[in-house]
């Protein structure tokens, strides 16, 4: 239903309660004599409920309380015809009035979000509606023949009328016992909320209080009457507490009002919102989430699809948007250019702005929050991925510096010297000795470069970890070591080619660093896998006390290692030794 | 003696080649690649294999993978590996469980002319030549409680002569000594080491070689 349309109606149960109101407390006129105060406070009841209904129906067009309190407010002045001189009317209202209790007590157990949630809320409330349903259906068999008699207030029938309603009595008895009982739990319920809460809160629940007092009050007093007093005292009992309780049911009506339209509610609700949306849920839950915390069961969300340039509803179906207008009223997150979501709702909403755009606030957050995230997820990938990418690539690098100084310098440098030992057996023994002298010469000058570029290409990358890998790698570093290096390989395969390359500069970094420093007479060296993972132990018997990796070349390794999504751990107490525990993640092929 | 050339760079293959037929070889296979070694070798047989370690087509290991695959065939084949690499490791995977026939050289070695043909010829009749760069470096290792350290001078000398692969006759030579004398170090070096005397050249390689790396 659209704003002006419930305008509509709303304001048409507004005049008929205008209406209907006097209409049915002049009824309470025409079997006795009343005064005009308490005509007055009968009114006023009815119409303070139905006031209240009708402005938390206006304002809050989802809080079931509205329709509720309505309902309340009528069933109050359907009492006034049980004393209607039409017999038919009076049968009617005598068999509906009773209504209003039970009504009155689903209004109390349903504030202030309009919902029954709670198991025990939810039990009275169903012993409520169940006990009146049952009483009403006794009634409306029990009675059914004084619909056809004369007027309930001619002498010829008032005995009939006293008749039927005495042999009612008892049954009447239980269901005034069993609403009693019920009244009571709910103001226990009532009390017990009141307690629990605290500050404001509190404050909150004092309507619903106040309400359940009168309500199990007005049922406890029934039942004494009816139960204990002889029955000559039963019949009512002065104007005066029918004024007073009047009173009091209208000032509960005004402050059921004040406490579900206060914004405390609404603020609470939005403070869930802001909870519930840490991260931007999915688009139903979004819509669900602010229809909840708006009290708007008609609020629809959007989401704009950039790729197919279309908005989607929450069921995912393209759809176009409303327009803001009359009918809808309509926000949208995100730029115009650049819309993200449109939330439609119930243009009554306008009335209460505060609440709509602290909500608007909560949803732009996580939108914005979301995009932020995905940016930052998205920016860490590429940075992870292009680090990753700069090891393999420094790799490659090295391996094919290594393979040029191998298969080009070194070969050439081979060559020459081999040319020059030919030419110098060509020479001949007869040689000029100062020619010979030159040729050893620069064989020796080639043997040297020859050597150097060996070890070089050895620094730059060993050929045998890209033949054999790590193990034979590792082994190969042991074997070159001025310290007894044991090295223990438990690896059974071979891992990818920048795991290994890593691993072996860590091992060799490691070694230079124990060779240099550490004093250590021996070096283990343990490689194994577990877990996916790579793991290179590097421990030594020496002093120890290494206290962080700062200052050696651990540094650039463990920048490598992490580049590889590895840890690297040192651990070097004073006198101890030191350990470097290194893991590098290598899935299996 | 026949012998087989297996290395892809064209200029070296072309001096060894010369280097080995000044030196009395028939060289009848000279090919620059592994799979046309083996092929040639199953066409031709040879008396010896000298082969390179780096060939095509991944430049790594090829060769030694050659080798391996040659001698699989026929055990008794000789073969001479050329490394750019010093690397024991190889040289100890070719000595199998200590069988003759093996040499481990790096490339620079085939323009030491001398050198070259000696070790070739002894390859080729059953003994071993390992690298002297490759015992250097083994030898130079520490150890804990370094036995070394006790060796004499001489006796280190002819450690690395028998880690070479030469025999008594040939460390005499070399060192100009008796032959009885090298066999007073020899005794006296395995003792120091705690090792058990080889009954043969190429065993007593593979001990000395798996001592000086694991000692």
């Amino acid at each position: 239903m659209s704003a002006s349309h419930r305008r509509i109606v709303l304001g048409a149960i507004g005049l008929a309660a205008l209406a209907f109101g006097p209409f049915a407390t002049y009824q309470l006129t025409r079997t006795a004599e009343r005064s005009p105060a308490l005509l007055l406070a009968d009114v006023a009841v009815g119409w303070s409920m139905i006031a209240a209904g009708l402005i938390i129906a206006d304002r809050r067009p989802g809080n079931r309380i509205g329709p509720l309190a309505i309902l309340t407010g009528f069933a109050w002045f359907v009492g006034d015809f049980t004393s209607s001189d039409i017999a038919v009317v009076s049968y009617l209202a005598t068999v509906v009035h009773g209504w209003f209790d039970p009504l009155f007590a689903l209004v109390i157990l349903a504030y202030p979000s309009g919902r029954i949630t709670r198991r025990l809320d939810r039990a009275l409330a169903i012993g409520f509606v169940a006990v009146q349903a049952g009483w009403t259906v006794v009634q409306a068999y029990a009675l059914r023949p004084i619909a056809w008699w004369d007027c309930p207030t001619c002498i010829s029938t008032v005995d009939r009328w006293t008749a039927a309603y005495t042999a009612l009595d008892p049954l009447g008895r239980i269901e005034t016992f069993l609403l009693t009982g019920l009244s009571i739990g709910l103001l226990a319920v009532v009390v017990a909320r009141w307690v629990s809460a605290s500050g404001a809160a509190r404050s909150r629940q004092t309507p619903v209080l106040l309400a359940g007092l009168v309500l199990a009050g007005g049922f406890i007093a029934t039942f004494v009457w009816q139960t204990l007093l002889p029955t000559s005292g039963r019949e009512p009992v002065g104007e005066l507490r029918v004024i007073l309780l009047a009173l009091l049911r209208v000032l509960v009506a005004i402050a059921l009002l004040i406490g579900v339209l206060r914004d405390d509610a609404a603020k609470g609700r939005i403070a869930d919102l802001v909870v519930r949306l840490d991260g931007l849920p999915p688009l139903p839950l979004l819509q669900a989430s602010l229809r909840d915390a708006l009290g708007d069961p008609s609020l629809e969300v959007y989401r704009w699809e950039g790729a197919m340039a279309r908005f989607t509803d929450a069921t995912g179906r393209p759809v176009t948007p409303p327009a803001d207008g009359a009918a809808r009223a309509v926000l949208t997150i995100g730029t115009a250019d650049a819309p993200e979501l449109v939330i439609a709702h119930d243009p009554a909403l306008r009335d209460d702005p505060g609440l709509v755009s602290a909500a608007a606030a909560a949803v732009r957050l996580a939108v914005e929050n979301e995009r932020l995230q995905a940016e930052v997820r998205a920016q860490l990938d590429a940075v992870t991925a292009s680090r990753a990418r700069i090891v393999e690539a420094q790799d490659d690098e090295r391996r094919r510096i290594e393979r040029d100084l191998h298969d080009g310098a070194q070969q050439r440098l081979v060559s020459l010297q081999l040319s020059l030992q030919m030419l110098r057996r060509d020479l001949g023994p007869d040689a000029d000795p100062a020619a010979v002298a030159e040729l050893e010469a620069a064989s020796a000058e080639a043997a040297a470069a020859i050597a150097d570029i060996r070890e070089l290409a050895r620094g730059v990358h060993p050929a045998i970890l890209t033949e054999s890998g790590l193990g034979a790698a590792l082994g190969s570093l042991a074997d070159r070591a001025p310290l007894p290096v044991v090295v223990t390989d438990e690896l059974d395969r071979r891992l990818p080619g920048s795991v290994e390359a890593t691993a072996y500069f860590v091992a060799a970094e490691a070694l230079t660093n124990a060779i240099k420093h550490s004093g250590a007479s021996r070096i283990d060296l343990r490689t194994w896998l577990a877990d996916d993972q790579l793991h290179l132990d590097v421990s030594d018997d020496g002093r120890g006390g290494a206290d962080t990796m700062n200052g050696t070349g651990l540094t650039g390794i463990q920048d490598r290692v992490a580049a590889l999504g590895g840890t690297v751990r040192l651990e070097s107490r004073d006198g101890q030794g030191t350990r470097l525990e290194v893991a590098l993640p290598c899935a299996s092929p | 003696m026949r012998v087989a050339v297996a290395e892809d760079v064209v200029l070296l293959r072309e001096g060894i080649a010369r280097v080995l037929r000044d030196g009395g070889f028939e060289v009848v296979v000279s090919v620059g690649d592994a799979e046309a070694l083996l092929a040639a070798v199953d066409a031709s047989p040879v008396d010896v294999a000298i082969i390179d370690i780096r060939m095509p087509p991944t430049h790594t290991d090829e060769g030694l993978i050659a080798a391996e695959t040659l001698l699989a065939r026929t055990p008794s084949i000789p073969v001479v590996v050329l490394s750019q690499a010093v690397e024991p490791a190889h040289a100890v995977r070719l000595l199998g469980d200590g069988r003759g026939g093996i040499g481990y050289l790096l490339k620079e070695r085939v323009a030491a002319v001398d050198d070259l043909l000696e070790a070739v010829e002894r390859v080729a009749r059953g003994g071993t030549a390992i690298d002297p760069a490759v015992v250097a470096t083994l030898v130079a290792r520490r150890r804990e409680h370094d036995p070394l350290a006790e060796l004499t001078p001489r006796e280190r000398e002819v450690l690395a002569l028998m880690a070479e692969g030469r025999s008594n006759r040939a460390i005499a030579t070399a060192l100009v000594i008796g032959d009885k004398t090298v066999e007073t170090h020899v005794a006296s070096i395995f003792s120091k080491l705690g090792l058990e005397e080889a009954p043969d050249d190429h065993r007593r390689v593979l001990a000395v070689l798996t001592w000086l790396r694991h000692a």
